[in-house]
Formats: structure tokens, sequence, C-alpha cells
């Protein structure tokens, strides 16, 4: 039986937000009539300013929707408002099911039927197609490796004449650079180079961070001159920097892994052109975890088939690479809500060593997901007189853990912590709002804690209490 | 080689700094063939990604103690679905209510779970300590509903603990004259106020001190403050003040000597009011007659000719005199009620209404607000002394029917949440204007605004339906079907709201028959007449 919503699912939905303030508007049950739910299927009818009323229907295993109004907006305000009303427990299960609403699931179903065959599978080519595809992709590669070396000569030419020298011109140069790159077909080292063009002007401490940005740019040109040398799985993953791109027929031929899929945090951000989600998912059997990316063109309604909180039984095929965890997902069965979960949470110097590893195996990763059991911990300045916390920043209080290199000055922790029953805490990274939210949530008492691992610490993005999933 | 001797090589640049000797086995296949650019970022490049593998661990950190378990039970989910949607609601500029609309919803929600021993929901307790702590309303209402949990938190974040801190920080303390002598003027006011709670002869010899020195908003403050407790120690500073340059000053200082029933400046006025009256008497009835002060010069020092209540001076300066006069004294002092002084003017051109007005609201003489109100006079001052059911009758006089400003004034003057009789005779009268089928230009949308947090939430849902109705009739402006959709999407919520708590309040209220179900019944009451 499909779960009941929560608002925040509902607001993911809208296209925009003037449909989201619209469906809010009609979240209230006076214009409503001949409404229910017989899960998964919601109806209603929507008196507006017509005589008839809009007849709204709604798959919310899909989810699905449709509304007899004249909007274009999909979903329109009518469906928004209908599920808003549903998700606040409003809209109690029973009733007859409209005909409006059973003659289109009807059709649904039909129409779904002959999809039910495989939807991609990789093309067949005739021999001078592949021979042209060969062609282009050779192509591709002599102007990726002209264009890197392009770039490390100018990464070469910016530490010989001095980056405070060049500071001045830096980032129309890194941005023409970038531009360069694009036209080379490497559009990841450009990405790269235009978040080291806004680096000058980030604040105290740019040379550190600038040098180790230049430092990273020239490994992925020195990796690239060396391609062929590579192992199958470091080549991917240098070609995955680059910005090439694996058909998702080749990633979907992959052998599955099939598990009950908790999607434990998500982050949305523009891209150029595009909006991307980025999804975590954690297999609730295998303990595996998956990154599953989200494109949608600019100003379009984002993918919402996996939001946080969701447990999805179904199959996840990884792109090739060492670390294996960017994934598409496959074949999908039921949805749920995750319960009586007990994931095997690790310590903070687990979580220590699995990111260690991860950059060993990815040196330009930017972040992995990683499941702590831990205590969330305020800033001092929050901390009753006489508590046992060391006072942050003082010179006694944190020390860095050796390390490989094991040469350079611990950066101190600031803030928030993690800390585990050995007393090893990690920096919690995050908004103000979401750290103390995940402080309300968990009382100060340890709980499992989903987040993304970063050189910067643990970004918590949901926590599990009660054997349930709690997204922040 | 470190880091920073490697930054600072990159800074300046190879061409100027050779590039310092590399720890051996940084960078495993170094070729002595490589330029020092090179080298440098070969070294940038395995420090980067050394640095970036070292996720920084902090050890023997020690946890503070985690919240005590609650034992408060949260809300049903449904509420706790539509508290959470108004929260959300206060920072998102695409509210689709009035913010201040949706902060008093808040604000009664959270009373509603204090009073019935409802704790907040844990996702739920940041959203309103942030707004809690920009927001004392909101602050005080979820007191009650903090839980553990909440308290806990609370006392960790420092901008949160102010927010929920209770009590006046100076009261009880030393007395610290440096608050008087360097302080805003807010807290000269309240350092002044502190110490005439506690020692009002030090508070005037304070006073005294700087009186001469304090700017003009400062001394009609201070003033201000002494008048609101003004006892007859105080006469002799109001007196001096009553003289001060400033006219705001001297007025105020006059209201104060007022109120002192030994005040000299009273016993004059007594005096003259004496003479300003006659009462003859004749077998059935008596006239009374009234005298304009004379225009001397005590009758300015005395304030009767600074007042604006008719277009005469003569008349003004009797408006003034009969201002000055407690109500319940003119018995004593010529031998009438003040509202027959009202009658003594009925059919002139001017009238002592004003004036009287002004006192029945200084001394809150109930009776006289009564009369004055029953003769046409409708600030909202004079109607909050009036008896809600006279109210009520006055929503059924035609004059108040055709005119939007009077029923306003009438509203305006209710305490919030209104008052459940006279709110019902509101929904009646609101009632009769839908179903007229002359115009609804008389509904004001100053009250059909306020109702929607204004209104006893027990006749929600009746009047939700009635603003519905005005919001889609065509008869009135857009500006007024705005404001009838927006409250009745607000009382709907509370209407929502309350059906899930309202088993609740009963119980915390001693059971069942309770003052809610008896305004439930009543809204009934009025939905059927």
């Amino acid at each position: 039986m499909a779960e009941r919503w929560r608002t925040e699912r509902v607001t993911a939905l809208a296209p925009d937000s003037a449909s989201d303030v619209a469906g809010r508007k009609l979240a209230n049950p006076t214009p409503w009539s001949d409404v229910g739910w017989a899960a998964p299927l919601l109806w209603g009818a929507c008196q507006g300013s017509g005589k008839t009323p809009y007849k709204v229907a709604v798959d919310t295993s899909g989810p699905s929707y449709t509304c007899t109004c004249p909007s274009r907006k999909f979903p329109c305000k009518h469906v928004l408002g209908l599920l808003y009303l549903w998700s606040e427990g409003r809209i109690e299960a029973g009733g007859g099911i409209s005909a409006y609403a059973a003659e289109w699931a009807a059709k649904r179903d039909a129409a779904d039927k002959p999809s039910e065959a495989p939807a991609e599978e990789p093309k067949v080519q005739t021999d001078a197609q592949r021979e042209a595809a060969e062609k282009r992709e050779a192509l591709r590669d002599e102007r990726v490796r002209t264009g890197m070396l392009e770039l490390d000569r100018w990464l070469a030419d910016q530490v010989t004449a001095g980056i405070a020298a060049t500071s001045t011109q830096w980032y129309a140069a890194a941005n023409d650079l970038a531009a360069r790159m694009v036209d080379a077909q490497t559009p990841g080292a450009a990405s790269m180079l235009r978040s080291a063009a806004l680096t000058p002007s980030s604040g105290r401490d740019w040379p550190d961070r600038l040098v180790a940005q230049l430092g990273l740019l020239h490994l992925l040109a020195e990796a690239t001159g060396h391609l062929d040398a590579l192992d199958d799985d470091l080549r991917a993953t240098v070609r995955d920097h680059l910005g090439y791109t694996t058909p998702r027929a080749d990633v979907l031929a992959t052998p599955p892994v099939t598990d009950e899929w908790a999607v434990v945090g998500l982050r949305d951000s523009d891209e150029e052109q595009v909006s991307m989600r980025r999804v975590w998912l954690w297999g609730t059997k295998t303990g595996r975890s998956a990154l599953v990316l989200l494109f949608t063109p600019y100003g379009m309604p984002v993918d919402n088939s996996l939001l946080p909180g969701m447990l999805v039984e179904g199959d996840v095929h990884y792109y090739p690479g060492r670390l294996q965890q960017r994934a598409l997902m496959g074949r999908r069965g039921s949805e749920g809500k995750v319960a009586g979960w007990r994931p095997a949470a690790g310590t903070v110097a687990d979580a220590a060593v699995t990111w260690r590893d991860a950059v060993a195996d990815d040196p330009w990763l930017g972040e992995l997901p990683g499941l702590v059991l831990g205590t969330p911990l305020a800033p001092c300045a929050g901390t009753q007189a006489g508590e046992e916390r060391p006072s942050l920043g003082a010179p006694s209080a944190p020390r860095a853990r050796p390390t490989a290199g094991g040469r350079y000055e611990p950066r101190l922790a600031q803030g928030w912590l993690m800390a585990d029953a050995a007393g090893d805490a990690v920096p919690l990274v995050g908004t103000e709002t979401d750290l103390w939210q995940l402080l309300a949530m968990t009382g100060g008492q340890p709980h499992p804690v989903f987040g993304e691992l970063s050189g910067h610490g643990l970004r918590p993005t949901a926590i599990v209490s009660g054997g349930a999933l709690v997204t922040l | 080689m470190t880091y920073a001797e490697l930054v600072a090589t990159a800074a300046v640049g190879t061409a100027q700094r050779p590039v310092p000797e590399l720890p051996p086995g940084l960078v495993p296949d170094a070729d002595a063939e490589r330029t020092p650019a090179e080298r440098l970022l070969d070294a940038a490049a395995a420090y980067a990604v050394a640095r970036r593998a070292n996720l920084l661990v902090t050890s023997s950190v020690a946890a503070p103690a985690g919240s005590e378990p609650d034992e408060l039970e949260v809300p049903p989910e449904r509420f706790i679905a539509a508290l959470a949607r108004q929260i959300g609601q206060i920072t998102d500029e695409q509210r689709t209510l009035p913010l201040s609309t949706v902060i008093d919803l808040v604000v009664e929600a959270l009373a509603w779970m204090g009073q019935v021993g409802w704790r907040l929901p844990e996702r739920l307790l940041v959203p309103v300590l942030q707004r809690a702590g920009r927001d004392a309303r909101i602050a005080q209402a979820a007191t009650g509903a903090l839980g553990e949990r909440g308290r806990w938190l609370v006392a960790l974040n420092p901008v949160w603990a102010r927010a929920f801190t209770t009590g006046d920080d100076t009261a009880g303390g030393a007395i610290d004259d440096s608050a008087w002598q360097d302080g805003t003027p807010a807290v000269r006011l309240a350092h002044l106020a502190s110490l005439r709670q506690r020692d009002p002869g030090s508070a005037r010899a304070l006073l005294e001190q700087t009186w001469s020195t304090e700017a003009v908003d400062d001394r009609v403050a201070f003033i201000e403050l002494v008048v609101a407790t003004a006892v007859s120690s105080d006469e002799e500073l109001l007196q001096r003040a009553l003289s001060d340059r400033s006219s705001r000053v001297a007025a105020a200082a006059r209201v104060g000597l007022l109120r002192i029933p030994r005040s000299a400046l009273l016993g004059r006025l007594r005096e003259r009011a004496a003479r300003a009256v006659a009462v003859q008497r004749g077998l059935l009835s008596r006239t009374v007659r009234l005298t304009p002060p004379d225009d001397d010069a005590a009758a300015s020092a005395d304030g009767l000719n600074a007042g604006t209540y008719s277009r005469t001076p003569a008349e003004n300066r009797l408006n003034a005199l009969v201002a000055s006069i407690p109500p319940q004294e003119w018995p004593a002092l010529v031998g009438v009620q003040a509202q027959e002084l009202l009658r003594a003017t009925a059919g002139e051109s001017w009238s002592v209404a004003p004036g009287l007005a002004e006192a029945a609201v200084r001394w809150g003489d109930r009776d006289l607000a009564t009369a004055l109100v029953e003769a046409g006079l409708r600030s909202p001052d004079l109607l909050r002394l009036v008896d809600d059911h006279r109210i009520a009758r006055l929503l059924e006089d035609p004059s108040t029917q055709t005119s939007a400003a009077s029923v306003n004034r009438l509203v305006a003057a209710w305490p919030r949440p209104w008052p459940p009789l006279l709110a019902g005779a509101l929904g009646q009268w609101l009632q009769l204007q839908l179903t007229s089928k002359q115009t609804t230009a008389a509904i004001p949308g100053d009250v059909i605004a306020a109702a929607a947090t204004a209104l006893p939430v027990q006749l929600a849902r009746g009047w939700s339906h009635r603003l519905r109705d005005l919001a889609t009739d065509q008869r009135v402006g857009y500006g007024l079907q705005r404001a009838a959709r927006n409250s009745a999407a607000a009382l709907t919520l509370r209407a929502a709201m309350y059906d899930d708590v309202r088993a609740a309040l009963d119980r915390s209220l001693g059971g069942p028959p309770s003052n809610h179900d008896y305004q439930h019944q009543h809204e009934h009451e009025q939905e059927n007449r």
C-alpha cells in the first residue's frame, strides 16, 4: 500500500513556486468534492471559477496525475492542492473511486503494458556506423589530449610567473581557458577551471586552496597523457572526470545490484543550462551506496522519482570506475517507507579510512556517502560550564591524527562535531539550520547518521531513529 | 618542504624562487628533467590528494549530556502538518496569507499546545525556535510546548536562551545610576521605572537633577511615566512641568495633576465647574444651564484654552473644563449626573459631549461612556467601556448598517479574540448584508481582514462559509473579495486545527460541558437564526 506523502514531497513536485503557492491555496476542503483515496489512487473534484468542477486523479505510486483543467503546468495547482490535502491527512482512505479516476487508471494500465519490454537495449550498429563512431571517438581523444596538454602548459606558466602576480587577470584567463577546454570536449576540466577561477576572490588563504586546485588539474592532465597505461577502472575514472559520458544503455547492460534502496540524501544544484539533482541511495540489505544523478533542462520540473525517506526495491547499475558510486536505477519494484532498519553504522575512524581509501582510488572525488554512529555536538558557545567537552581551537584540544603525508599543519576544527563512543569526532558541515535540526532529531544521543563525506567533514542528510529513516 | 613553502613558491613563481627539495617518495616518478614548474605542480598534486584524503579527526571528545526523555505527547500528525505549513509560510516570500495572520495562527496553535500539554515534535523545534529568536510572541506562546528536547536545545543556543528568558533583569538588582547617566533613552526609561517602583522619592530626585537638560522627547516620556502612577507626592514635580516650554510636556503634566484627587489644579477646576453649571429646579423637571469659563490668565494656566473640542474658544474652554472633572464628582459639585450635562446642550449647535467623552475614558466611567455611545459617539476608547450587549444592539442600529466606517470603528474597539457575543452579532450583521439585495458597501474590509484571527475559533467554520460567499460576490470590489478570501482560508485552517485540539482542550478545562461546547452551540444557533 502506498504511503501517505509528507508535504515536502508535494512541494518538491511543483513545477514552479507560483504553482506551489496556488496549490497551497487550494489545500483546504471547501472547493473539493467527491474526494477519496484507495492506494495508490487519489481523486477529487475541484470547483473552480466555472460551472463544472475540474476532475483530478493522481497515482501516488508513480507519481502520475491528470486534471481536466486547461493549465499547461504539469502538475497543475489542482493536483498539488489535492496532494497537499492528502499529505496533511485531510483525505481519508475509502470512498467509491470516481468514474473519471477509474477510467484514467484503466487507460494508464493499458498503455503501460507494451512498455514492459526492455526499454533500452544497445542499438545494433552497422560496420560503417561502427567505423564512423570509432573515428569520432579517436578524434575526440586527440582533441582531449591536445586540450589537456595546453592546460598543463598554462598551469606551468602560472606557477612560473607566480599566482600572486597573475591573480588580477586570473578570473578572465581561467574562464577563457575553460571555454577552450569545452571546445576540446573536456567539460570536466572546464568545470574544475571555472571553479578555480573564483578562488582568488574567495577570502583568506586563497593561495593555499588555489595551489591544491592547480595540483589536481595538473594530475588530471598527467593522467590524460598516460591514459593507455592505466588500468580499465582508473581509466574510466579519469575519463569520467574529463567529461566523457557512458551511454545509459551500456550502464543498464551491466549486472545489476538488487536491493531495497533507501534514499538517504538529496542535493540540488544548477549547472550550466541544467539543474542537477544528486540522490544518494543506500542498500538496506547489501549496505552498498550509489549516487544517482538526475539532470533536467534549466527551468523544467525536476525528476521527483527518488525523494529522501523513500524505500525502493529495484536494480541499480553502476557506471564503470574505481569507486563504483555513480549509478542508474534500472528496474523499479515496490515503494515504501524504511521501517525496522538497523544499518551497520561505523565509527568516526571507519569513516576516515573509508574516505582516505576512496580518495586514493579517485583523487578528484568530491564527496562520498558515509554512515557513522555518532552524537552531534553544538559549538562550544552553547555548552554549559563545567562540561568535559574540550574547547575547540585551544592549543591542547584537537589534534590531527597522523596521516600518510603527516607533514602539514592540522586544520583546526571549528564549531560543530560528531563524536562516536570512542571519543573521536569529525567536523560536521552544513547550514546552521540543518545542524541544529540534526541536534534536535538526535537529542544528543548516538544515532546512525547518513551524510556526504568530504575533505571538510560530514554533511549530514538523514538519521535512523527507531528503525525509521528521518531526513533533515 | 612543507605545503606552506610550496604555496609561497607558487605565489612568487618558480622564476623568482627555486622549488624546495621535495620529500622523498612524495612524487614517485620524479624526473630530473622536469622543469621547476612541473616539479612544483607534481608536488602540489601529491599534497592536494594527501590533504584531501585526511579527514580531520579530533580525539578525546566527551559528549555532554543529552536531552532527557519527553513525557509529553506530540499532537496528531494532521495538526503537526498544518502547523508546519504555517511555520514554513513565515519565511516564504510567496506566502498565501498576510504575515501577521500567519504569525497569529502559529501563536494560537502553540498556545493551544501548551494549554493541553502537547509538545512540539522534534522536526518542528528548530523552525519554531528560530522564529522565537526574532518574535517575542512566538517565544511566549512556544514556552509551554517545548518539552524536554526543546528546553535542552534552548540551553545550547545563546540566541534562543535569550528569547526564552523571562522577567525583568533589572528588578531586584542593585540600583546603578550609570544606566541613567549613559544609557539609551529606552534604558534610562526602564531604569527610572524600576527605581520609581522601589523608591519613588529617589526616582523624583533623579529626574529633577537632570530635568532642565533633558531633550523634549525624553521629558515627555519621563513625565508620562510619572503620570501613569501619579500620587500626591508627585504634585510639585508635575506642577513645575505644567509650565514647561513644551506644550506636550505641559499637557501630560496636566493629566497627572488631574489624577491626584487633592491637587491644587483639580481644586481650582472644581470651583470653576461649580460656577459653570447652574441648575434650575421646577416642580416636575429641572433645567441645566452651562456657562463657559471666563477667558482669563488663570484659565490658560490651568490648560482650559489648550483643547480643540469645538468651534468657538468659549465652547472649547467649557469642554476642557468638563473633561477635567471626574464624572462621579458632578452630583456633589452641582447636584446633577454627568449625563445630564449632555442633555443640557441638546438642540444646540455645539455640545459638551467631546469633553465628557474624554472624562469618561480618563476615569473609566462606564455609565457615562454608555450614555455617550447611545448619543452617537463611537470612539474606540469609549466603546471599550460599554457592555457587550449594548454594543451588539448597536449593530442592529440602522445608522451603522449604512456605514462601513461606523462598523469599523465599532469593531476596532473590541478586544482580541472578539467576545463571542459580539462576534455572533457581527456574524448576523454580515449575513444580513450578504442576503440583502442592496449594496454591500457597508462591509468594511478591515473588519473582514481582522476576522481571520480575531474571531473566536469556535465560530470560524460558519464564518468561513460566509466569507467565501463574500469572496465571490460580484457586488463588492476586488480588495474586499481578496480580504474575504484570505480570511476564509485562515478561518478554515483554524477550524480544522481546532477540531484536532478541541477534545484535549475540553479535558484540560475540566471536561464537558465546556465553554467551547457552549460557544460551538452558540455558533449553530446564530447560523440557524
